[in-house]
């Protein structure tokens, strides 16, 4: 361990430290395990499905084979290039842990392994909170930090056991190449800004947001020399930094060339340059006498600023440089993506933040934010820059889209840690001092402040309870009710994917909404026409056309893309709100977009809304989606106030109750008729 | 770059307008220019921290969903029995929607409690100013309090929204 010359000089640690580090993490592991203990132990959401896939893949397969993995059962028929399409960072460290375990002769199946993957990373990343609260001040900032970060909502909701997400092992490498960066700052050592490019290497093979280091690092460089902290210590660690983390991030094959292509990285070679260039002229400063200086620096100067220039413009005009990619320019103009990619804007992690979700994935974070600048502010130190910049950033970015609460997650709880420690420390010394000189009422007065500092911290650990147990510990592939005669569990998909699994031709192609694409290559075992992945927007539109026209015109398509079996989802019968009638207007709205065909206007009533019950328009009720959503619903009275056919999440008696299927024939229905599986009727060549 | 305007041609405005800040000599002079010598000095603590919370104010204010959905700054709704429009206040009962009023009035009541906070350690602290060293005492209560009834307030905006919320 380096040895760390921090406010307090504690070079070694305490045994209480030790302790409470200890339960730190077992906070941190246990309160992100409401999901296992209330139902099992299950892999949640949609894209840790393909993540659990890729892992069996490189355990049973070996890494060299899965850097080549080109997989032929999904976005049947073009296939996909996985190897280079994947960040394999989380599939890696879960087979590298599973293999451990293993080693050590305890066997924990692969399924659990990755369930159990995410607390365990939320637990090393609250310990390197404690490091880097420690940097910032002293071991109580860090133990405060740590405590923080471990029930944090916004990191919790990401990191609960079964989300066996990207974000589980990448919010640990963004906090440890953070930390190693301020140290190598603070030492200026060439060893520990090789390890800072080192974890950004593993962040950049485990996330796409490790554009965010390699953006923030320049920037903090930038804004110390222009306030006036150059010093050689930052010149080695960011040069240092740099070099290495280029280099190695090109290594991974989704990423290729773009460190030195796309406009992402730009500035960090912009800073790279400006950084040598300051060294050169602060050398320079030390030897020529002042006349010769100030002309070198003029002339320099003009040369280095219209060079940079003109250099910017023949990259950007020979194609050499890719601009910002559309995910990434939504974010510096959010407006971007509504007008020009339905597919990201759809997303509903992708929508910005509302300022509910700020106070309930923060609590008293969203409070302590604004004084723990105050206090950053307040004797200013290199670290307390650093955290500052990672602040500011971090709430413009939280406030385009929800999904990057997560980076703010972090950095709130380092200011909140240090806001609370400043404040605690100089309470706890006026109460020793004012105990000293016996003055009652100001020892009353002071205790009273800390027993409500003390009464924040406690709020603050109920709600992040509360909000695990009831907001963010659902697994989205159960569902689960509470009646008043008990709880229900509506495992439709599960028993859906396994009836495919068990019924259906091995090399059988299903048809679906991308939504469910990779649960169904996992569950299912079955080839699939277009999954989560989303990187083929014309493959996507032709599925969403398709479900969108009439039978005749529909199955044209369908049988041009060989399916045997179409899904679908459909939530009328026991008011599931997230199925595909309600997502029916993305598709129409991507399908028309990319082949024009179908317009968006024809699917709404003739009052303009967008309805299923008997005003339903002609195009709506003749396309595939609501012939296949609602074929034999009109039978089912699920509210005995209507005759058959009220649908519980349009809240209308549907329009057509006598629907007949001329090329589909209904193979199962799940219990709960929220899954909908049809066999393709075969040609009739007579 | 041929920005015009389908009604009124603006650019021989801004030609015209831009024409007159053009220096008459084209020359580097030694001392740095006025505009440009706010940035020697380096300004206090308390003003970055506004800047500061201008952003978070306006980005905890929910100000990108602002412009992307427009929603109005606050709710109508009709009593059945009340000839008078009710105005609403909150988006019920969805968390990831708001008005814009409800949102500006959150991420201004986050401010106020970190305010809370830097009070109660200035008064706590050495850092208090000697002329309101008798006030001390109240200033050790008022923060906390108004820390408080801060979060207290935003905990009851938040139940408006989310009704099954126990903390």
């Amino acid at each position: 361990m380096v040895k760390d010359d921090g406010i307090a000089s504690e070079t070694s640690m305490k045994a209480l430290n030790i302790v409470i580090l200890a339960s730190i993490f077992i906070l941190a592991f246990g309160v992100r395990l409401f999901a296992v203990i209330r139902y099992e132990s299950v892999i949640h959401e949609f894209d840790p499905y393909f993540n659990y896939r890729a892992t069996i893949y490189l355990i049973e397969n070996g890494f060299e084979k899965f850097q080549n993995w080109f997989d032929d059962r999904t976005w049947y028929p073009i296939g996909r290039i996985v190897g280079g399409t994947l960040f394999p960072g989380l599939m890696t460290t879960a087979a590298i842990l599973f293999k451990v375990l293993n080693y050590f002769h305890i066997f924990i199946s692969i399924r659990d392994t990755c369930v159990f993957l995410a607390p365990f990373m939320a637990g090393l990343t609250a310990i390197t909170a404690y490091f880097f609260g420690k940097d910032m001040r002293d071991d109580r900032t860090g133990l405060l930090a740590a405590l923080l970060m471990a029930l944090v909502p916004a990191y919790i909701s990401r990191s609960v056991a079964g989300s066996y997400d990207n974000e589980a092992v990448s919010i640990f490498a963004l906090l440890f190449a953070y930390l190693l960066w301020i140290k190598a700052v603070r030492h200026g050592s060439v060893l520990l800004a090789a390890l800072t490019a080192a974890a950004y290497f593993y962040m950049a093979a485990s996330w796409g947001a490790y554009v965010f280091i390699i953006n923030l690092v320049p920037l903090y460089t930038l804004v110390s020399v222009l306030v006036g902290r150059y010093s050689v210590r930052l010149h080695v660690a960011y040069t240092t930094f740099y070099v290495l983390g280029i280099v190695m991030t090109m290594q991974i094959p989704f990423i290729n060339y773009q460190p030195i292509q796309s406009a992402e990285h730009l500035a960090a070679a912009g800073i790279f340059v400006f950084m040598q260039g300051i060294g050169v002229l602060r050398y320079l400063s030390s030897r020529l006498p002042e006349h010769d200086l100030r002309r070198v620096f003029r002339n320099v100067g003009l040369t280095a600023v219209i060079g940079f220039f003109a250099v910017t413009v023949a990259l950007e005009l020979s194609g050499f440089v890719t601009p910002w990619s559309g995910r990434f320019k939504s974010f510096l103009d959010p407006t971007y993506a509504k007008a020009h990619i339905p597919i990201i804007a759809s997303v509903s992690e992708h929508q910005p933040t509302t300022w509910g979700s700020f106070f309930f994935d923060l609590h008293i974070l969203a409070f302590l934010v604004p004084a723990g600048v105050y206090f950053a502010l307040d004797g200013l130190t290199d670290t307390n820059l650093f955290v500052l910049l990672y602040g500011v950033c971090a709430v413009y970015f939280s406030g385009v889209m929800i999904r990057m609460m997560l980076i703010l997650a972090p950095v709130s709880c380092l200011l909140g840690a240090l806001a609370l420690s400043r404040v605690l420390d100089s309470l706890t010394t006026a109460v020793r001092s004012r105990i000293n000189a016996k003055d009652v009422k100001a020892v009353v007065g002071a205790a009273a402040a800390l027993v409500f500092l003390v009464g924040l911290l406690v709020s603050f650990t109920r709600h992040s309870v509360w909000a695990t147990s009831e907001a963010y510990s659902s697994p989205s592939v159960v569902l689960m009710a509470n009646t008043p005669t008990g709880r229900v569990v509506f495992d439709d998909f599960r028993e859906a994917y396994s009836w495919l699994d068990h019924n259906t031709a091995e090399d059988a192609k299903v048809m679906s909404w991308w939504d469910y694409g990779y649960q169904l290559a996992q569950m299912s075992n079955r080839t699939t026409i277009v999954d989560n992945n989303t990187w083929n927007n014309t493959h996507i539109a032709m599925v969403g056309r398709a479900f969108a026209q009439n039978e005749d015109d529909a199955i044209v398509t369908i049988r041009l893309l060989d399916v045997d079996y179409v899904l679908v989802v459909f939530g009328g019968l026991v008011g599931y709100s997230s199925d595909d009638i309600n997502k029916f207007l993305w598709m129409v709205r991507i399908g028309g977009g990319e082949f024009g065909g179908v317009h968006e206007q024809d699917y709404f009533n003739s009052r303009g809304q967008y309805t299923v019950d008997k005003s339903v328009s002609k195009t709506m009720r003749d396309s595939l989606m609501y012939r296949l959503c609602f074929h034999r619903f009109g039978e089912v009275v699920t509210d005995r106030r209507f005759p058959g056919g009220f649908d519980r999440v349009r809240n209308v008696e549907i329009g057509d109750k006598d629907i007949k299927l001329k090329h589909f024939e209904e193979v199962f229905t799940s219990q709960h008729w929220m899954v909908r599986i049809y066999k393709v009727k075969l040609e009739n060549n007579w | 770059m041929a920005e015009t305007s389908d009604n009124i041609n603006l650019w021989p405005l801004f030609t015209t307008v831009l024409a007159s800040f053009v220096p008459k000599k084209l020359t580097i002079s030694r001392r740095t220019p006025r505009w440009m010598r706010i940035f020697k000095k380096k300004p206090n603590a308390i003003v970055i921290w506004a800047l500061v919370c201008v952003t978070y104010f306006a980005m905890a204010g929910g100000i990108i969903y602002d412009v992307l959905n427009k929603p109005p700054a606050i709710g109508q709704t009709r009593d059945p029995y009340n000839p008078d429009i009710v105005r609403t206040q909150f988006i019920f009962p969805r968390m990831n929607a708001q008005y814009r009023n409800e949102g500006f009035t959150a991420s201004g009541l986050f401010i106020l409690g970190g305010l809370g906070i830097m009070i109660l350690f200035v008064a706590s602290s050495a850092r208090l100013p000697a002329a309101l060293e008798g006030k001390r005492p109240f200033f050790v209560a008022f923060g906390p309090i108004l820390t408080y009834g801060v979060f207290a307030a935003v905990r009851a905006m938040y139940r408006k929204k989310f009704a099954t919320y126990m903390k």
